[in-house]
């Protein structure tokens, strides 16, 4: 008996529009109908599993549905996949707007099939991008995305398609570069190496600190003191990772040595189970297994095991400490054990000789930060995006707008921020500055347009700030906005393109003072326009309303930046933000007001209302806007427990690495910890001391560090027991 | 010396003999049956790759283990791999075996790329096949070859046979491609012969392995040896073509008949670049890095430099590929950079490195000069840019691959050539050299202007109308099945080799 479950439901989420792109490349290019069909048959298998997953998914803050799949030897690459609470709404988004977009190219007439490979290769670059796990994974898929989006735009765009094709490849590009800097150096630095190199440097300061001391210069007793502070931190630090390391791989040979029958399993096996699991049991693994073998059996003898003068127990902690000792961690591509490996980054880094030596870890997010901005766009990175939103045909302006821009915020979020949480914090200000530039530049700008779509592009512009701004702020109800905004933006701003793109084809024009008095010929088309103009502009009831108002209630909240500039502080941008808001509705009212009322333009008399495949693709999104609107619970419920893990990651990061790497290491962590779960809100910062009490209290206790690990260990042994019992159960017949 | 150890070179033996029938046939046969040559060619190519993998079979099961990457690798206990054979005079190792299996494939897929010229008598004679084999013969042995005195015979033999296939169109291109290949490459022999004489003459050595063993007349005649080794680099360096010894590669390349272009940039590369192979790990390797490292990685930069930059204004699609070989060379320079601390894991792991980019850079290459070759016009050859428009319309399943290629030599994912230049750079800075590497990205990423360009023409630019009055329609392609085959056929093998990079190595197992 099958469950959903139990299948790759990532990869076939992944590659089912790349089987279709085969499918379609073998069909006659006569036979339009059937690749129309074919190509939309496989854009919905996404789609239904993305429904699937936004009704069976329960948000643990763990990932679930994991596969991992060693992929390339020598680099230690794995295909792994999995999802959390935020990559479950940007696959449901990616998997409807994906199919939507599919089905509004039917009116496509110039070579069809090349148009359906290439749409559906991008939707699997898309979704690939939402699901991997493995950092390297990730560009693949990034790269593949803009391969097919280079030619939908470069053969079947406007007039300007060439040089807007061209510029969407260079900006890209030139992101994907900075990415691959940042994906190979991270890579180098993983293994620990660089850190202990650092730490031999510090070693060697201090010695001649305390040497100039005994030579009889005067030197600061509290520069010393702070310099072996530092010192015990860092080696504090590297211990940690290590021990983190051995904890889940012995972990999980104690694992496999539970569900194996009578004895425990042998090593080979115990390797085979590992490895289907993504564990690396390269080093050590023989001594772990022993460890693991000896826990065991002391676990089922003696109940008060953790005695110091238990024999055994001092050779658990002696074999413990020798692996401790010279562990090699090992360069790794996976995302969620970079996470934990994050103060390895911390190191002092020279780019080149001639340049003074910056953090390792701001110049990587800088990095990561250029080529996630482009995408966004960001402001000073977004010149690319009006031309490629106005020369793409209407379902790739779609697929543009309600899925690529996101993968920007997404990158942000899943990497950005988890490999390098102590930048979040101090770069929390510049984003947020950006964002807010973001929003009023975008309104502005979308204010001066009278080319409807470009209205409609820089208006993408100014939501996207939104998401910028809540990202930014680090709080639970920020960072849960933004999620959301990046969800409702998707289904509102598909819904304008749409909708543009259904009077484009009629008009052939998109001029807004050209039309006029709409609303008397064409009611349907004017109702669904309204409805999403109105959800675009935060009306309540609809779905951007409740993102907009968690990003400003998040924001204002954040207390980032307070102890730097108090002049610069969230609320202040926050105040500024929300001028936003009555720009936006200014420019959609005056272009709903010149299209749709005042006298009617004779020339526009004759026009029909929508027809049945234009109403097919935009009801979806009307019911989205509505539902989500009305009740958003189902969208939060998503989220409401990855992001405040993501946060604790975030803040924990900031105890340990700011002030208090100075002060006794033994004293970093608890204090980070206790400081976020008393005071219950995610931004705890230990400096300022006095940080917000109330009803953003809702964050979970602490969670043990190897919960990941665990989480997916109890599925697999699940798993791994069903097939013993079904084994024995066969034996037994016998 | 124990001549039983010839067979081991059985695979060379078997292409030689190849050539030999591939030319006697021609006198035989009447002039309607010619199309059986290429057949003939290509059949020795496989049954050479055949033999190639029975013996590295064979080998492997003698000795329960797989060959050393190269001879320095071989553990020295007693019943261990040893490499070498024929006292010395060649190693048979698993970097021999990669170069050879590159230049058979090179070959066979060369064989495929002319077989469509039966227009051009010269291309279609026995000789012109004969020369291919005899030119993939001298490659294989200098993929195998460990001393000085085979390395030039095996390089000339290679050499000479390519000249003559530079020239065998008969027109002024072909025969100016042929005369600067043949001057400049006597020029580049000479170099590399001087060198050679001069390290004999103050060593008594000609094993690679053994001549820059420490020993007293190391140092006593230190200025002899310097000398020597500069002439050798600069004879090896302008082999592979690596600036400032490129001048030769655009005009030869463009001259010479497509298929032999395509054998030039894939298989005289590899061949060439076992030479420096076995320089950079055998003769200096990790006890000399400090000395010689650093002029590969500055050759490496400069040749990437130059290769990208002057890439950008070519018009012809030929040239232009000139060119991107030339800044290929420059990537493949820095895979052979060696940290002064290697060990042998660490230079066999580069090797292999290399070697994938050896292999996915001749799939590319060769898929790509395919195409071009089929491009013509009421019976004219056309390799400008221009007339690449609309290739998409014509022949998608062609212009499908081609695209393909061109993002694979910039080196996008999923491609082959990704993995390829992602390898050796993180040779080059596991080596220690982060500058080149980063410098080789960043000229990465300049040279996806020049490969767009192809691309571009192909699917967006407009076509143009090639008489006054016709209809405008896009370029076409002669149709030649075995062209269509190695095109289609490397084609697979980018995305494949980019899928499961770790195929090819999991082959060897």
């Amino acid at each position: 008996m099958y469950e959903l479950m139990d299948w790759p439901l990532l990869s076939l989420f992944t590659f089912a529009p790349a089987l279709g792109t085969v499918v379609v490349l073998l069909i006659p290019s006569r036979r339009a109908d059937i690749i129309k069909t074919v190509a939309s048959a496989a854009a919905a298998i996404p789609m239904l599993l993305g429904v699937y997953v936004f009704f069976a998914y329960r948000d643990t803050g763990n990932i679930t549905y994991y596969e991992s799949h060693k992929w390339i030897d020598g680099l230690n690459v794995w295909y792994r996949m999995g999802i959390d609470g935020l990559s479950v709404p940007m696959i449901i988004l990616s998997g409807v707007v994906g199919f939507i977009a599919v089905v509004a190219s039917w009116g496509i007439e110039k070579q069809v099939k090349g148009y359906f490979a290439l749409i559906l290769l991008l939707l699997t670059g898309m979704n690939g991008v939402f699901v991997s796990l493995d950092f390297f994974l990730f560009y693949v898929f990034w790269e593949l995305m803009l391969l097919p989006m280079y030619f939908l735009i470069g053969v079947w765009g406007g007039p300007k398609r060439v040089y807007a094709a061209i510029k969407f490849f260079l900006y890209t590009m030139a992101g994907s570069v900075l990415m691959l800097v940042v994906l190979l150096a991270s890579w180098y630095w993983s293994d620990g190496k660089y850190l202990e190199g650092h730490i031999d440097r510090k070693t060697q300061e201090i010695a001649s600190l305390v040497r100039q001391d005994k030579e009889g210069a005067k030197v600061d007793p509290k520069e010393i003191s702070d310099a072996n502070g530092y010192l015990a931190a860092m080696y504090q630090r590297l211990n940690d990772i290590k021990a983190r390391v051995v904890e889940t791989r012995v972990n999980a040979y104690r694992d496999v040595q539970r569900v194996a029958p009578l004895g425990g399993a042998t090593a080979a096996e115990t390797r085979r189970a590992l490895t289907r699991n993504g564990i690396d049991w390269t080093p050590h693994s023989d001594d772990m297994f022993a460890l693991a073998n000896q826990v065991d059996s002391n676990l089922k003898g003696l109940p008060g095991l953790v005695n110091p003068n238990n024999a055994d127990w001092l050779a658990y902690e002696r074999t413990r400490a020798e692996i401790l000792a010279d562990i090699n961690l090992g360069r790794t591509f996976d995302l969620s054990e970079l996470k934990h490996r994050w103060p390895l980054f911390l190191g002092d880094f020279q780019l080149f000789r001639f340049l003074p030596p910056m953090s390792f870890s701001a110049v990587m997010f800088l990095f990561l930060f250029v080529a996630f901005a482009i995408k966004v766009p960001v402001f000073p990175f977004h010149t690319w995006l009006p031309w490629a939103h106005v020369e793409a045909p209407t379902a790739i302006s779609v697929i543009l707008a309600g899925i690529l821009l996101k993968m920007g915020v997404y990158g942000f979020f899943r990497i950005s921020y988890s490999i390098f949480p102590t930048e979040a914090v101090n770069y929390a200000v510049p984003f947020a500055v950006l964002g807010v530039i973001n929003i009023l530049y975008g309104a502005c700008c979308a204010m001066a347009q009278d080319d409807m779509k470009k209205l409609v592009a820089y208006s993408s512009v100014s939501h996207m700030g939104f998401c910028m701004l809540g990202m930014a702020a680090l709080t639970q109800w920020g960072m849960t906005g933004s999620i959301l905004q990046m969800f409702n933006h998707g289904t509102s701003t598909s819904m304008m393109f749409l909708l543009v793109g259904v009077i484009y084809d009629r008009a052939h024009h998109r001029d807004i003072n050209k039309f006029g008095g709409l609303a008397q010929r064409l009611p349907v088309y004017a109702g669904f326009m309204t409805l999403a103009l109105f959800a675009s502009m935060g009306l309540p009831g609809l779905s951007g309303f409740i993102s907009e108002v968690l990003v400003f209630l998040g924001a204002f909240r954040s207390d980032m930046g307070r102890w730097s500039s108090p002049s610069l502080s969230f609320q202040s941008l926050t105040i500024l933000a929300v001028l936003g808001v009555v720009l936006t509705a200014a420019y959609l009212l005056w272009m709903m007001q010149r299209v749709f009322f005042g006298p009617l333009n004779e020339k526009y008399k004759d026009y029909a209302d929508m027809n049945g495949r234009e109403l097919f693709t935009l009801v979806p999104l009307a019911v989205m806007v509505i539902a989500f609107g009305v009740y958003p619970q189902p969208l939060l419920d998503l989220t409401s427990q990855t992001v405040p893990k993501l946060g604790q990651h975030i803040m924990a990061s900031r105890g340990i690495a700011s002030a208090e790497l100075r002060s006794v290491a033994s004293e970093g962590e608890p204090d980070a910890a206790e400081g976020v779960a008393a005071h219950g809100a995610v931004p705890s910062a230990p400096r300022t001391g006095a940080a917000p009490q109330g009803d953003e209290a809702q964050l979970e206790p602490a969670l043990a560090p190897r919960a990941e690990e665990t989480g997916d260990m109890r599925a697999w042994r699940e798993e791994e027991e069903a097939v013993l019992r079904t084994a024995a159960v066969e034996r037994e017949k016998r | 010396m124990n001549w039983s150890e010839l067979s081991e070179l059985l695979p060379v033996g078997v292409v030689l003999a190849a050539a030999l029938v591939v030319v006697f046939l021609d006198l035989v046969i009447a002039h309607k049956d010619r199309y059986a040559l290429p057949m003939v060619a290509l059949a020795g190519c496989v049954l050479g790759l055949g033999s190639l993998i029975q013996n590295y079979l064979s080998l492997t099961t003698y000795y329960k283990q797989s060959p050393p990457w190269f001879s320095g690798a071989a553990e020295t206990a007693a019943g261990a791999f040893n490499p070498l054979i024929l006292g010395g005079h060649f190693s048979i190792d698993l970097f021999g075996f990669a170069i050879a299996g590159v230049a058979l494939l090179a070959g066979a897929l060369s064989v495929l790329s002319s077989a469509h010229e039966e227009d051009d008598s010269a291309l279609s004679s026995g000789e012109y096949y004969g020369l291919i084999l005899l030119a993939v013969a001298g490659m294989m042995l200098l993929g195998f070859a460990h001393d000085f005195l085979t390395l030039l015979v095996s390089l000339e033999i290679m050499s000479i046979s390519t000249y003559i296939l530079a020239g065998s169109r008969r027109d002024l291109k072909s025969g100016e491609a042929a005369l600067k290949y043949l001057v400049l490459g006597a020029f580049s022999t000479a170099f590399l012969m001087m060198g050679i004489a001069f390290i004999y003459g103050a060593t008594g050595k000609l094993s690679l392995s053994e001549v820059l063993i420490p020993s007293e007349q190391l140092v006593s005649s230190a200025f002899l040896i310097r000398g020597g080794l500069a002439l050798l680099l600069v004879g090896v360096l302008f082999k592979v073509g690596a600036a400032p010894f490129h001048f030769w590669i655009p005009d030869v390349y463009e001259g010479a008949p497509t298929g032999v272009t395509g054998l030039m940039a894939t298989g005289v590369k590899a061949a060439a670049f076992a030479v420096l192979g076995r320089l950079a790990f055998e003769t200096f390797g990790p006890r000399y890095a400090h000395d010689w490292a650093w002029l590969f990685a500055a050759a490496a930069v400069l040749t990437m430099a130059v290769g990208n930059f002057l890439a950008l204004r070519q018009e012809n699609v030929k040239r232009m590929l000139a060119y991107s070989g030339i800044a290929h060379t420059g990537y493949l320079l820095l895979g052979f950079l060696v940290s002064p601390n290697a060990d042998g894991i660490m230079l066999a792991d580069q090797l292999q490195n290399a070697v994938f980019y050896l292999l996915a850079y001749a799939l590319m290459t060769l898929g790509a000069f395919g195409v071009v070759g089929l491009v013509r016009e009421d019976g004219r050859r056309l390799e400008r840019l221009e007339d690449f428009a609309g290739l998409s319309k014509e022949h998608p399943g062609l212009a499908l691959c081609m695209a393909m290629f061109m993002f694979s030599l910039a080196g996008l994912p999923p491609f082959a050539g990704f993995f390829a230049k992602f390898l050796v750079f993180k040779s080059a800075v596991d080596a220690g050299y982060v500058l080149p590497a980063v410098l080789g990205v960043l000229t990465s990423v300049a040279s996806m202007a020049y490969y767009l360009r192809v691309v571009r023409a192909m699917y967006v630019d407009p076509v143009r109308a090639t008489k006054p009055g016709e209809a405008p329609a896009g370029a076409r392609c002669r149709y030649s099945w075995t062209t269509n085959l190695l095109i289609y056929g490397a084609g697979l093998a980018t995305i494949l080799l980019g899928l499961f990079p770790s195929g090819p190595t999991f082959l060897l197992r």
